[in-house]
C-alpha cells in the first residue's frame, strides 16, 4: 500500500470529487470485497467491491443501488480498461462512490472523472494538488460523459451558439 | 470545409496549453519518460531515429490554402523546410525540436490545426475519400458525418488508452478511394431511398500490419443518428476485451476473429443496448449545421470562349493534353475537373513535399481552386476544383516545382514509408528502394505501356507503405543484421480488397529493381490484349512469375 498523506480536498460537481490522501475517508482495500467474490446474498454486509481491471462484474448490476463504494484498480495506468468500467457503472445507475487506485497517473484525472470516478488515491500530497487543480479546470469537451450527458452539440443548442 | 467556432478553437487552445505543461514538466524531470510517453504520442510527437517526428492532423485530407501556408512556414522555422504526406492523409515534420513543439502546436492552433490522437493506442485521425464532394458517383458527400466523427473523437474521456491504435475511414462512393476494408472500422455510407436518411455499414476488424485481415461486415443499413452510439458499444468492448498481453495481437482485429464475428456482433449489440438513443444520438440539427460548411462553392461555368480555348490548347500541346490525361479526372461539376499533384518528385521520398511546393500549391488552391487542397491516400495532393479555364496557368505553374509529372497511377507513384533513413522501428531503408525503382523505370512510354500498378514499400512489418495490399508489394526485413526485402504480388485495395501472396526468398537491396523489372517483363509477355498488372496476375496466378523470377536458382 502506498504511503498517503492527510489531504482531502473536495470540488464542487455532479458528484462531490475527492482527491483522497492519507485519511480517515480513505477506503482501504482491505474493507473492500473482491469482485469476483462478491454474491447477492451477501448483500448489506459487502457494500464496498474491489474491481480491478479484466475482472467480470456484470454480477453487480442487479445491486447497484445497495453498493456504497466500488475501488477500480489501474495495474498500469496504460491499461485503459477502467476507464470503461466506470462508464459502463454510471450508465447502469451506480450513484456511489467510485474510487480510482492503482497506477494511474495525474494527467489522467480529468478523463477519470468524465467517466464518473469520484475518488482519486494519490501517493503524494503534490500530485492530489495537481489532480485538484487539473479538476477545478472547467475545460471545453466535445463529447458527453459521466459529469453532462449532453454532447456539445446539444450543449451549442441550448446555448444559442448557433 | 469547416470552420471552428470558438468553442472548438478554445478545445484546441487549452490542449496547446495542457501539452506545453506536460513538456515542461518533462523536460525538468518532474514527469517520468514513461509517464509523458503516452501524452506525447496522443500529441502526435514521436520519438524517432535522429530526432522527434511530429504528425500533425488534416482531418480526413482537407486542407485550406492558409492553413498549407502555415505548415510552409512551420516547416521553414522549425523544421528542414519540407514535411512529409503520410498514407492517413496527414502531414509530418521530420526534424522537430522537442522543447519548441509546443508552439508549433500553438501555431497550428491558430490556423485551425492539431495534433491531437495522430498516434498513440487512441482513436485516430478518420479518413476519407480524397474526392470527397467532387467525385462522379458520390452517394453522398461523407465529410459532414466525418467531421461529426472528428469532434466525437477529440479528447475522448474513454477511449485514451485502448489496448492499440484504433483507425476509422469512411467512404461514400461505390468506388472505395479510403481502403475502408483495411481500417479498424470502416463506414460506407448510403441514402436511404425510402426515407430519404442516411445509413451506414459498418465493417469491422480490416488491417495490415503483422497480420493483414481484411475488414467484415458487422452492422448493415445502420440509421447515421446511431453512428456514435453504437461506435461507443463497438469500441467499448474493444477496450474491454482487446489483449493488452502482446502489443502485436492487441489490434480489434484479432479480437474479432478469436471472438467470432457473429459473436463479436452480439457482444456489441449487448453493449449498445445501454447506449442506443442516448443524447450522443446524432440529431438532424448538428448534421445540418456541419453540412452547412462543406456547402459546394459557387462554381462558375466557363465562357465559350474560354471551353475553346482550353479545347484548342488540348489539340496543339501534347505535353499539356498528356498531363490532363494522365493527372486530372472528371469533376462532378461541369466545366471543371480535379487536378492530382504526385508528390513523386526525383531526389524526394515519396510524400514528401518542399516548402516552396507547399507555397506554391497554396497560392495555386486561392487563386484557381476556391482556397481548398486535399491530401491522399497515395501520398499525393489534389486541387479538387479547378476551372477548365484554368487548367493551363495551373500546369505551367506546376511545372516550375516538378510537380506536375505525368506519373499519376503508374509503376512511378508508389506509396512508400519514410522507412530506416528515419524511423526507429524499421527494418530496413524503404527510400532507396524507392528511388531505385523510379530512376531504373523512368521512360513515361514504358511506364504507361505497363497500364496503372500499385507498388507499396514498407521498411518493416508495421507495413506503414501498405506492402500487403499493393499490386506489387515490398517488405523491408532484417536477415542476420542485413537488410533484404521481400516481395509479394496480387495485393489490391478497394471494395475487393485482398493480401498479396509472397513470391519467395527474400532479396538484396541492390537486387530489387532488377527483380521488378522481371516482374514487369512476365506481365507484359503474359497480358491479353488490354490486361491491367493485376488481370493478368489473376489470370495466371503466382507462379509464372517465382519461376521467372528464381530461373536463376534452378
Amino acid at each position: 500500500m502506498q504511503t498517503l498523506t492527510d489531504t482531502n480536498l473536495q470540488i464542487q460537481s455532479r458528484y462531490q470529487l475527492n482527491v483522497v490522501g492519507e485519511s480517515e475517508n480513505l477506503i482501504l482495500r482491505e474493507q473492500c470485497c473482491p469482485v469476483t467474490q462478491w454474491r447477492s446474498d451477501s448483500e448489506g454486509s459487502l457494500r464496498k467491491v474491489l474491481i480491478t481491471a479484466g475482472e467480470d462484474f456484470s454480477h453487480l448490476f442487479d445491486h447497484l443501488a445497495s453498493l456504497s463504494h466500488i475501488v477500480v484498480e489501474f495495474p498500469v495506468f496504460t491499461d485503459g480498461r477502467g476507464f470503461s468500467t466506470a462508464r459502463e457503472l454510471r450508465e447502469r445507475g451506480y450513484s456511489g462512490n467510485l474510487v480510482a487506485a492503482g497506477d494511474f497517473i495525474v494527467d489522467q484525472v480529468d478523463y477519470l472523472a468524465r467517466c464518473g470516478f469520484d475518488t482519486f488515491e494519490f501517493s503524494s500530497k503534490s500530485l492530489a494538488e495537481i489532480a485538484r487543480r487539473k479538476l477545478n479546470s472547467n475545460q471545453e469537451v466535445y463529447q458527453g460523459d459521466a459529469l453532462q450527458p449532453l454532447p456539445l452539440f446539444r450543449r451549442r443548442r441550448a446555448a444559442g451558439v448557433i | 470545409m469547416y470552420q471552428y467556432d470558438h468553442i472548438d478553437q478554445a478545445i484546441v487552445d487549452q490542449r496547446v496549453i495542457q501539452f506545453r505543461d506536460q513538456t515542461q514538466r518533462f523536460l525538468s524531470g518532474e514527469l517520468a519518460s514513461e509517464a509523458y510517453q503516452p501524452l506525447r504520442l496522443q500529441n502526435g510527437l514521436y520519438i524517432q531515429r535522429h530526432a522527434p517526428m511530429l504528425r500533425i492532423a488534416v482531418p480526413y485530407g482537407t486542407l485550406s490554402s492558409q492553413q498549407l501556408r502555415k505548415l510552409a512556414d512551420i516547416s521553414r522555422r522549425y523544421d528542414r523546410s519540407y514535411a512529409h504526406v503520410s498514407t492517413r492523409q496527414n502531414f509530418q515534420f521530420n526534424w522537430p525540436e522537442l522543447a519548441r513543439v509546443p508552439d508549433i502546436l500553438a501555431e497550428l492552433a491558430g490556423v485551425q490545426m492539431h495534433a491531437i490522437q495522430t498516434s498513440g493506442n487512441c482513436i485516430r485521425n478518420i479518413t476519407t475519400d480524397e474526392l470527397a464532394g467532387v467525385a462522379l458517383g458520390e452517394r453522398l458527400d461523407p465529410r459532414p458525418i466525418c467531421e461529426i466523427l472528428r469532434q466525437w473523437s477529440t479528447l475522448h474521456p474513454e477511449f485514451a488508452f485502448l489496448p492499440r491504435k484504433f483507425k476509422i475511414a469512411i467512404t461514400a462512393n461505390p468506388e472505395d478511394r479510403a481502403a475502408i476494408l483495411a481500417h479498424d472500422v470502416g463506414i460506407d455510407l448510403k441514402v436511404d431511398t425510402t426515407s430519404a436518411g442516411i445509413l451506414a455499414d459498418v465493417y469491422v476488424g480490416g488491417g495490415l500490419g503483422r497480420t493483414p485481415i481484411i475488414g467484415n461486415l458487422l452492422k448493415a443499413d445502420l440509421p447515421v443518428e446511431h453512428l456514435i452510439t453504437y461506435l461507443e458499444a463497438l469500441i467499448r468492448v474493444y477496450n474491454q476485451f482487446g489483449r493488452r498481453d502482446n502489443k502485436y495481437k492487441a489490434r480489434i482485429k484479432i479480437l474479432v476473429k478469436a471472438t467470432g464475428l457473429t459473436e463479436f456482433a452480439e457482444r456489441v449489440e449487448r453493449a449498445w443496448d445501454l447506449l442506443k438513443g442516448n443524447p450522443s444520438t446524432i440529431s438532424a440539427e448538428e448534421i445540418e449545421r456541419v453540412s452547412a460548411h462543406f456547402a459546394l462553392p459557387d462554381y462558375r461555368l466557363p465562357s465559350e470562349d474560354e471551353v475553346k480555348n482550353y479545347h484548342d490548347r488540348l489539340d496543339s500541346d501534347a505535353l499539356f493534353s498528356r498531363w490532363i490525361e494522365r493527372n486530372t479526372r472528371r469533376h462532378k461539376q461541369e466545366g471543371h475537373r480535379i487536378v492530382y499533384i504526385p508528390l513523386k518528385s526525383h531526389g524526394l521520398a515519396p510524400g514528401d513535399i518542399t516548402a516552396d511546393q507547399m507555397e506554391l500549391v497554396a497560392r495555386l488552391a486561392e487563386q484557381y481552386g476556391y482556397g481548398i487542397v486535399r491530401t491522399t491516400h497515395q501520398q499525393n495532393m489534389v486541387l479538387p476544383d479547378i476551372n477548365v479555364a484554368s487548367l493551363y496557368e495551373v500546369w505551367q505553374s506546376l511545372q516550375t516545382e516538378q510537380l506536375a509529372q505525368p506519373v499519376l497511377n503508374t509503376l512511378n507513384d508508389m506509396i512508400c514509408c519514410p522507412g530506416g533513413d528515419f524511423c526507429s522501428l524499421a527494418n530496413a531503408k524503404s527510400i532507396p528502394v524507392a528511388e531505385a525503382i523510379q530512376a531504373r523505370f523512368e521512360s513515361f512510354d514504358f511506364l504507361y505501356d505497363l497500364g496503372p500498378i500499385e507498388l507499396n514499400i514498407s521498411g518493416c512489418m508495421n507495413a506503414c507503405g501498405h506492402h500487403h495490399i499493393g499490386h506489387i508489394g515490398i517488405l523491408g526485413v532484417d536477415k542476420k543484421g542485413r537488410e533484404f526485402f521481400q516481395v509479394c504480388l496480387g495485393g489490391r485495395q478497394g471494395r475487393e480488397a485482398s493480401v498479396g501472396k509472397i513470391l519467395g526468398p527474400s532479396f538484396e537491396q541492390e537486387r530489387i529493381p532488377e527483380i521488378i523489372e522481371i516482374i514487369l517483363q512476365t506481365y507484359i509477355e503474359h497480358r491479353a490484349n488490354e490486361e491491367t498488372f493485376i488481370e493478368t496476375y489473376d489470370r495466371i496466378g503466382i507462379d509464372a512469375f517465382k519461376e521467372a523470377v528464381y530461373a536463376d536458382a534452378h
